[in-house]
């Protein structure tokens, strides 16, 4: 039996004011092994690791328990005290007397039964502690490399801030520019700066930065690997422009005698068969959407293979793959808009054309969208008079729409409202709201001088839209008045909410990332690891974590670079130790823990197995591999045989613990 | 039956013409109205093998023995599944066995049948009628319908004919099970049962459980190369193993409701367990409670899933969050 050293913490009167530590340091002493056991006010402190440091010397400990907080905040310290100590750093045990006993037990009427269940965890720990065994780091090489999917804001930024930083950045959009939705919208709340004048010369940074290779219209079709070494396949979708001889001249987009309706403009305008999406597009070369093509739709045109004077035009391309590889992958998939016309009824279903979104009317106001810039109803072109707002369409609706708040949606119909006001004299604006939320600096100030401008805002939902003659009826409730509003307005926007970006499943699936029971991706901590995954290796930016403003994602994406330059400026990677390993005499190949494994970390492999007296035989067998796995256990519950342990969690040292508690 | 027992002869002559190693059959037994396995190992052990409704036992563990043979097996409609257990598990290479099929009219239960015919009369022929099996012996014909005389398992049968076979010999076997007949129906009843009459009837079920470990050794779905149970942990750590091999009523629960979980999702439902058990614990009665248990809750299992217990999907059930 190894020689076990106890140190009960006081954590001040954390854990001192309520439970009697001097008393459990004694009792602990009479613990099996246990050849030393003290207490101290704050173990973690400067003195209080020397007093570990010094008793491992003196009492020639070879395991250390430390009962005081959690785990989360502290083991790690303790490990390194160990380290310093010369002892293995996994020969250390955590009792938690904080959170597991004096912060929930604060009671004096208990004070007895708390002083027991602190003497138990403390006995737990001991018996886990003595069952410990030496557990070795390993090292992985890494890539210096970085995948960023989407090429939004979000991946703009995080790729140019990860290139800025000497690293080799892939950035992969499916769409043929990068841009993503900041580059639809118009001006930017609450400074009103242009969107496109501040997007698109990152933009251009991306195209011409020597360490971004950019894939737009392409999409990343799988990944494996893990952590500083991933593998991931890149499908580039076929262009039927050979974009290294196209000089962007622009006379096949402006040639093309097909028109269809702009998807960039969200249906508002119309671009041909062979375009780019908006002017300022990265990379400013077209792509021709075959699906509408003439060439391709009745078998003859070809305009722009003969216009073209670089002989670009390829109708033959056939999509092609690159695979790669990466050390990190940093997702930026985005949001999508809320798909309104399919649950609300009582704004028409998306039968009234006056009815539009808060991103058409974007587009409506933007100078290079399809009106130019001029606020018109969509039916007759004619200039608004009256245009009622509607907000928390889709969010805030635990019923028909999504739960949460989609956060910018107050922003930019008060910004709408202020463009309305300012663009078209004499008009009048209603905003139905249930809520009005400015929570960003600068937001409330912006909020009050629409106000002041003349919005009126009505607390209220409404109940119906409904044509009558050239108008649109708008049927409310006024809560605060406790009234019925009724509104001849002559346009109606939509604040429609952010839901996770069409594909956002599919790409949760192919990295094995966990979705959030809205789609968002999960991050591994809501609050003090908000860019990082539960995977290794991968990290959020942006709206696929969940909705946010510009100046929220772009902070983000600039945090999911740090943490991919500190992970890639690295030689090596330390690995884990705490993870699954597979005992092969006992495996019997079953597989059964692969399909439970949400790392993927688990593959078959071939072995010879040689028994006595038998020849040689060959089996399958399970191997982890100690990259992926992220030591959850499940493998573990899911092996019959037992053949799985988990290293730091083993079957012995749990029954141990459980032994201590209940016998 | 004769039939049958002379095309499996053929079968088995012909495939040991075609370089098999061994043939995994039945023989009849030493004592009447019996049927044990039979292994041929050469061509002339072939005229032995026979098939007749004694012949109740699940061949296919017995292939996990010859993994480097090439080996054929004899299998009725409830033993198939279990050679694609062993398969799927990856405890069998299906490469290298011969999968042959036999229709099955169900099997008799003996005692029932030794009781029916006369006492120093030998059987010299059966016959299958459909709804009687006929047997002709030294002192006459009887008929014994199958209503009476079938084992219960055979009576809540619905996959007499083999499925997934390499070879299917003879015709189509018409179906045995009783329609209309409850497979739960043991299972509700128990189940219904308040929990002290309920812990009282499996208590004295298992507290007659020797651990001869027989159920274990001719299950299909208990494949494991070293079972848990038999798991021994060195040195000073001996207290702290998960599973103790004592013959005591606690632990032989323990034994049972652990064997009962690993094979949820992966029992055939060949009742083999039951038929081995020498104190006749209706160790069934467990893994049909699962099977029912699993089938309400996940549904029928899809077949490319191993196990519907062995599945994680990020869209699953999470009723803990």
């Amino acid at each position: 039996m190894p020689r076990i050293g106890v140190f009960v913490c006081w954590c001040g009167s954390n854990i001192g004011g309520v439970l009697d530590c001097p008393a459990i340091a004694q009792e602990a002493a009479s613990f099996p092994g246990v050849v030393y056991s003290t207490e101290y006010k704050y173990v973690c402190s400067d003195p209080g690791q020397k007093l570990i440091v010094d008793a491992v010397k003196e009492h020639r400990l070879e395991r250390v328990v430390v009962a005081s907080c959690s785990p989360r905040l502290h083991e790690e310290t303790f490990r390194q005290v160990l380290r310093r100590s010369g002892l293995n750093p996994y020969f250390f045990e955590m009792a938690n007397l904080r959170e597991h006993c004096s912060w929930v037990h604060p009671d004096t009427t208990v004070r007895e039964q708390a002083q027991r269940k602190a003497v138990d965890l403390v006995r737990r720990a001991v018996a886990k502690a003595a069952r410990l065994e030496p557990l070795f780091p390993g090292k992985i090489p890494v890539v210096r490399r970085c995948l960023v999917i989407g090429g939004g804001i979000a991946g703009i930024q995080t790729a140019l801030d990860v290139a800025d930083a000497g690293l080799e950045v892939l950035l992969v959009e499916r769409e043929p520019t990068i841009g993503g939705n900041m580059v639809k919208l118009d001006k930017t709340f609450p400074t009103l700066d242009c969107s496109a004048c501040i997007s698109t010369p990152k933009m251009v940074a991306v195209a011409q930065h020597p360490n971004i290779r950019l894939y737009t219209y392409a999409q990343v079709e799988e990944v494996t690997g893990y952590i500083g070494n991933f593998k991931a396949r890149i499908r580039q979708k076929a262009r039927y422009v050979d974009h290294s001889k196209c000089n962007g001249c622009g006379t096949c987009w402006t040639r093309c005698p097909v028109t269809v309706p702009d998807d960039f403009n969200l249906g508002l305008g119309e671009r041909g068969a062979i375009y780019i999406p908006f002017p300022q597009a990265v990379p400013n070369k077209p792509v021709i959407d075959l699906e509408h093509c003439r060439r391709s739709t009745r078998g003859k045109c070809g305009a722009c293979a003969k216009l073209c004077p670089t002989g670009a035009i390829d109708y033959e391309q056939k999509d092609e793959f690159v695979d790669v590889e990466v050390g990190a992958i940093i997702v930026a998939t985005g949001y999508g808009l809320f798909p309104w016309e399919k649950v609300y009824g009582e704004y028409g279903y998306g039968r009234f054309r006056d009815v539009i979104t808060g991103l058409m009317f974007e587009r409506m106001v933007n100078a290079s969208g399809p009106t130019g810039g001029k606020i018109q109803r969509p039916s007759s072109g004619k200039e608004p008079k009256t245009v009622v707002f509607i907000q928390c369409v889709g969010s805030r609706d635990e019923a028909r729409g999504k739960e949460y708040c989609s956060r910018f949606c107050c922003m930019y119909t008060a910004k709408h409202a202020h463009q309305i006001l300012e663009k078209i004299p004499g008009s009048e604006v209603y905003v139905f709201y249930i809520d009005v939320r400015t929570f960003g600096k600068g937001y409330e100030e912006f909020y009050r001088r629409v106000r002041d401008e003349g919005a009126v805002y009505i607390r209220g939902r409404v109940s119906k839209v409904y044509q009558d003659g050239s108008k649109l009826i708008v049927r409310g409730a006024d809560t605060l008045l406790g009234e019925q509003v009724e509104i001849a307005a002559d346009m109606v926007v939509l604040a429609t909410g952010a839901v996770p970006a069409a594909g956002a499943a599919d790409v949760a699936r192919m990295i094995g990332i966990p979705q959030d029971k809205d789609g968002f991706f999960q991050e591994a901590h809501p609050k003090l690891r908000p860019v990082e995954t539960h995977t290794g290796g991968v990290y959020l930016a942006g709206t696929c974590q969940g909705p946010k403003d510009i100046p929220d994602t772009v902070s983000q994406a600039s945090g999911a670079a740090a943490k991919v330059c500190g992970l890639l400026l690295r030689d090596e990677l330390e690995t884990n130790p705490l993870v699954s390993k597979v005992n092969e005499a006992l495996c019997t190949g079953c597989l059964a823990c692969q399909p439970v494994c949400p790392y993927r970390a688990i593959q078959p492999v071939t072995i010879t197995e040689r028994l006595p007296g038998q020849p040689p035989r060959e089996r399958v067998v399970a191997r982890v591999n100690e990259g992926l796995c992220q030591g959850c256990g499940a493998c573990t519950v899911a092996c019959r045989a037992g053949a799985i342990d988990l290293k730091g969690f083993t079957n012995k040292q749990l029954i141990a613990e459980v032994d201590a508690l209940c016998l | 039956m004769k039939e049958i027992t002379e095309m499996l002869q053929q079968v088995a002559a012909r495939l040991f013409n075609e370089g098999l190693e061994m043939f995994i059959g039945y023989e009849s037994g030493s004592v009447p109205a019996k049927a044990r396995p039979y292994f041929a190992a050469v061509q002339g052990e072939t005229a032995a093998l026979v098939f007749n409704p004694f012949c109740e036992h699940n061949l296919a563990k017995y292939l996990v023995r010859f993994p480097n043979a090439k080996t054929a097996v004899v299998v009725k409609g409830c033993d198939a599944g279990a050679v694609e257990r062993l398969v799927k598990e990856r405890n069998l290479d299906r490469t290298r066995i011969t999968v042959i099929g036999v229709p099955c009219g169900g099997m008799l239960a003996r005692e029932r049948v030794l009781a029916e015919l006369p006492q120093d009369g030998k059987i010299t022929a059966i016959t299958d009628r459909r709804d009687a099996f006929v047997f002709q012996t030294s002192k006459g014909e009887h008929v014994l319908e199958k209503k009476a005389f079938l084992l219960a398992k055979c009576l809540i049968c619905t996959q007499n004919n083999p499925t997934g076979v390499d070879l299917m010999l003879g015709k189509e076997a018409p179906p045995v099970g009783e329609t209309g007949k409850d497979p739960y129906a043991r299972v509700k009843e128990i189940s219904a049962l308040d929990p002290p009459a309920r812990a009282a009837f499996w208590d004295r079920l298992m507290d007659r459980c020797l651990r001869c470990y027989a159920c274990r050794e001719v299950c299909p779905a208990c494949s494991c190369t070293e079972c848990c149970f038999e798991q021994a942990v060195p040195g000073w750590q001996q207290g702290a193993i998960w599973l103790s091999k004592a013959v005591t009523l606690p632990d032989n629960l323990h034994y049972h409701v652990i064997r009962a979980f690993h094979v949820a999702g992966r029992c055939t439902g060949c009742g083999e367990c039951e038929r081995v058990c020498p104190v006749r614990i209706p160790l069934m009665l467990l893994n049909r409670k699962l099977a029912g248990d699993i089938d309400e809750l996940y549904g029928p299992t899809p077949p490319d899933v191993p196990s519907v217990l062995c599945t994680y999907a990020t869209g699953d059930r999470d009723e803990f969050t």
